[in-house]
């Protein structure tokens, strides 16, 4: 009986193992030795060279002046040292090309390896343009764009030129229903990656140029940027998984049916999802608001879509979900606008005249930069207490934030103010009523004693 | 202030990580060279192959049975698309890497020979000396044998068993059956209906491999197309997917085709309705068709180990054992010459088989897709009535000799065909 044969997806311990075999095979041979070999000699050189030259610089050339800058000379090389090692594995790699040409040899590896020195070539020269043109405010989309897209073009032409990129990409990496190949995987990778990247340009563009773009309110700002970003990220996921070869409406389907776990076992982050859209539509809260929660004060730093940010006095960033601020009460003091009243209780002597007390403590608030003019400072009687007069000093501020700094400094000034004016600020006194017969208890006192 | 003690410390620590990445590539080349320089039939080698999915599971079985009887070697069997495997090949060789052994088609010899991607084999390789000469010629190259011939294309005449009683032996019979309403359908085509010129003359080259028109037979074959494009029941057609088509229906009884459509036929119809059978003869005696062979290639870059056990393998499954397999299993047509095709087991083999011993070879210096191109024109030339089938063939010749650079003399044309060239000159 013959025996059957049924091919099956391959194992990735399998794939790796063949293609690992297949290394080998590629290193046994002679014409691959060969090439091997200069290639690990060029890698050498083209490290070694350059330190070298660095080397010779930080010897030979002028050292810097006293306020730290570099000789021009100096400053071209070391702006320029990063183009030396690519062009020497490109000299010497097409010189060995060349050698290899005059035997006969196959030299296909050592074309590739060329290739590969003129891509970091290129690499590294739109890396100096980029960073002469637009500063340090280029690095991070050097590392996002320019770096990832000169590995990806490295390492598709190493392993192409070993294993065969159609190869490598057909390989079955998930079997069963949703079979996914190496390729739609990597796909798959590389869409969400542009989206991401996409989403964070979107993100530093709007943030750089929409207040100059459109006039609006900063909260319409961050409500804008902040939905393209996810808008951008959400498509990145669609088409990702479309890469991947899932069938949308069938996830739709699916999706439908898993919502009702995913809406209780995700509970919390889907009340702060769906608040933080609320929030962001509704714009009862913007960055930069000053607002109190549970008692604590602070200004709102950053809102995304799971929590909001807020710096507090003391400097420390609280993370608050979103859901807190559609369902409990919170006070803001920059809704309408930021102008709030602070009162500032404080007490004199019965002594003290109040029309004398009062004119000093407006005076007093009118002289603090911070204290509104209009509406003027008031001083309201409270009433008469145990041992002062007591008063509230009224007054307006249009920085919530500053509002127990602005009483602090209030209560320096008026303590000199009413000093320098002979006006006493009273302690509690308790005043002792003795009856008759007192002065008999005088020699038990001193028995006792 | 730079610290410039600490700059040269991870210098030396970069340097020593560089050191031992280089260590490791020549490590792994060291153990490379260790496993591959022991002496009995071990290590690992790669083939590459076309082949479609029932045939890619035949030939990894057969290959694992190889490994069985070699425990000590592994075979990496990667598949690839007709389109891509030549062109994948090309560029892998030109790097030093590719298969050990590639499965691919003669008609690319000329090629890979003048791209330096395949080896000559010697004679204790291939022992060229048992098979027929025009399969050895097939597979050369200026003298040189570049391939072990593995299985054979010849085209032959499929015919439905239902519908024709007798079976065709000249064209003649052949146009007959036609008129009786056994329709034949070929491609009308320089490689498909090639087998036609040899039915009516020497065929292109002569024996010393001049290219030779006058005795051809090509200007008589294109005579008897043109005539018999006008007859009822003869279907030309270059849609050779339709003409599969119309056989397999029963519309047509006589179907010119090679051994790669059995496939596609037997997916279509019945076994017994058909049967494969030799092509008609004509006044010159038996039909030449071209026969295209699947060929071992060897890679040149291999080292001399790893050419040892491709040449093993491919001798493995040349063998008679092989060879019957692939016979039984996927109706291949062995090369190997001393496998018996038995035509009460193997009835559609053996049509081939049989036509294979009249077949021809076309040099292989040939720049084979022009050459073909040129011979294409042709044909479409003479049953549009665009050109008489002598002046086809003269401009054919012409062509040839401009294609290829032929001397004055490597060449013999038609009297005729002179004198029209003087006068097109004039």
């Amino acid at each position: 009986m013959e025996e059957e044969v049924i091919i099956q997806p391959e194992s990735l311990t399998n794939i790796l193992r063949v293609q690992w075999d297949t290394l080998l095979v590629y290193l046994a041979r002679p014409a691959v030795q060969r090439q091997v070999i200069v290639i690990a000699v060029v890698i050498m050189l083209v490290w070694l060279v350059p330190t070298l030259i660095r080397r010779w610089q930080s010897r030979r050339v002028a050292p810097a002046s006293n306020d730290g800058t570099q000789p021009a000379s100096s400053r071209w090389i070391t702006m320029f040292r990063p183009l030396i090692a690519p062009i020497i594995g490109l000299i010497i790699s097409q010189v060995a090309i060349w050698i290899f040409e005059q035997r006969g040899n196959p030299n296909g590896l050592l074309d590739n390896s060329l290739y590969i020195f003129w891509l970091w070539l290129i690499y590294r020269a739109l890396s100096i343009v980029i960073k002469a043109r637009f500063g340090d405010v280029s690095k991070p989309y050097l590392r996002w764009v320019l770096t990832p897209i000169f590995i990806y073009l490295v390492l598709s032409e190493v392993l192409d030129s070993i294993f065969g990129l159609s190869i490598l990409g057909e390989i079955v990496i998930v079997g069963g229903v949703l079979s996914v190949t190496l390729n739609q995987f990597f796909t798959a990778i590389v869409v969400l990656y542009i989206f991401i990247i996409l989403s964070k340009i979107t993100n530093d563009v709007l943030t750089t140029n929409l207040p100059r773009w459109v006039p609006a309110d900063p909260g319409v700002y961050n409500t804008v940027i902040t939905l393209s970003r996810y808008t951008l990220i959400a498509f990145g996921i669609v088409a990702s998984l479309a890469a991947l070869g899932v069938n949308l409406s069938s996830l739709a389907l699916v999706a439908g049916g898993l919502s009702v776990g995913i809406g209780l076992g995700l509970q919390d982050i889907i009340v702060n999802f769906v608040s933080g859209l609320v929030l962001l539509f509704e714009q009862s809260l913007r960055p930069g608001d000053v607002v109190d929660v549970d008692g604590k004060l602070g200004i709102v730093e950053n809102l995304s879509i799971r929590a909001t940010t807020i710096r507090d006095r003391n400097n420390v960033e609280v993370i608050i979900p979103n859901g807190k601020f559609t369902t409990t009460q919170v006070r803001t003091f920059t809704g309408e606008d930021t102008e709030v009243r602070v009162l500032i209780p404080f007490g004199v002597a019965y002594d003290s005249a109040p029309d004398v007390v009062r004119e000093l403590a407006k005076e007093t608030a009118r002289r603090h930069n911070l204290v509104q003019q209009q509406p003027p400072p008031v001083v309201r009687f409270r009433g008469f207490g145990n041992s002062s007069l007591d008063f509230d000093l009224g007054i307006w501020i249009n920085q919530p934030q500053l509002q127990r700094e602005i009483a602090s400094d209030l209560y320096f000034m008026l303590f000199k103010a009413f000093g320098n004016a002979g006006i006493t600020i009273p302690f509690p006194q308790r005043d002792l009523n003795l009856g008759k017969g007192w002065e008999n208890m005088l020699p038990q006192l001193e028995v006792d004693e | 202030m730079f610290n410039y003690s600490n700059l040269l410390q991870v210098q030396r620590i970069r340097f020593w990580k560089l050191g031992l990445l280089i260590l490791f590539i020549l490590g792994s080349t060291g153990c490379a060279l260790i496993s591959d320089s022991q002496e009995s039939l071990n290590g690992r080698i790669i083939l590459w192959h076309s082949w479609s999915d029932n045939e890619a599971a035949l030939l990894t079985r057969i290959v694992r049975q190889f490994e069985d009887v070699n425990p000590g070697l592994k075979v990496i069997i990667t598949s690839l698309t007709e389109d891509e495997l030549l062109e994948r090949y090309q560029n892998a060789v030109t790097d030093g890497l590719g298969p050990d052994l590639m499965i691919g088609s003669s008609e690319w010899i000329q090629v890979l020979v003048e791209g330096g991607d395949i080896r000559p084999l010697e004679e204790s390789e291939i022992r060229s000396t048992n098979f027929p000469s025009v399969t050895i010629d097939t597979v050369k190259f200026e003298d040189q044998v570049y391939g072990l011939p593995l299985f054979l294309f010849p085209d032959a005449l499929y015919y439905n068993t239902k519908v024709s009683n007798e079976l065709p032996e000249t064209l003649d019979e052949l146009l007959d059956q036609a008129e009786k309403g056994n329709n034949v359908a070929f491609v009308p085509r320089f490689q498909a209906s090639h087998w036609g010129l040899q039915a009516f003359g020497e065929g292109l080259y002569d024996l010393d491999g001049k290219f030779t028109l006058d005795e051809s037979g090509f200007n008589e074959w294109l005579s008897w197309i043109d005539e018999a494009k006008n007859q009822s029941g003869v279907i030309l057609n270059v849609d050779e997917k339709s003409l599969v088509e119309l056989f397999a229906n029963g519309a047509v009884g006589y179907l010119v085709g090679d051994p790669g459509l059995l496939p596609v036929i037997s997916s279509m119809m019945d076994q017994e309705d058909f049967e494969v059978t030799l092509l008609p003869s004509g006044p010159n005696g038996d039909a030449g068709p071209l026969m295209p062979i699947e060929t071992g290639f060897f890679n040149p870059a291999s080292s001399d180990k790893q050419a040892e056990n491709a040449v093993a393998l491919a001798r493995y499954l040349f063998s008679s054992q092989q060879s019957i397999t692939f016979m039984r299993e996927l109706d291949k047509v062995p090369a190997n010459p001393t496998v018996q095709v038995d035509p009460r087991i193997y009835t559609n083999v053996v049509g081939f088989s049989e036509q294979a011993k009249s077949a021809v070879a076309l040099p292989n210096d040939l720049i084979r897709q022009e050459y073909y191109q040129i011979g294409d024109q042709a044909y479409s030339n003479v049953l549009s009535g665009f050109m008489t089938p002598e002046e086809a063939v003269c401009r054919f010749g012409r062509q040839v000799i401009d294609l290829q650079g032929y001397e004055e003399e490597d060449v013999s044309l038609p009297v005729d065909c002179l004198t029209n060239e003087v006068q097109e000159d004039s």
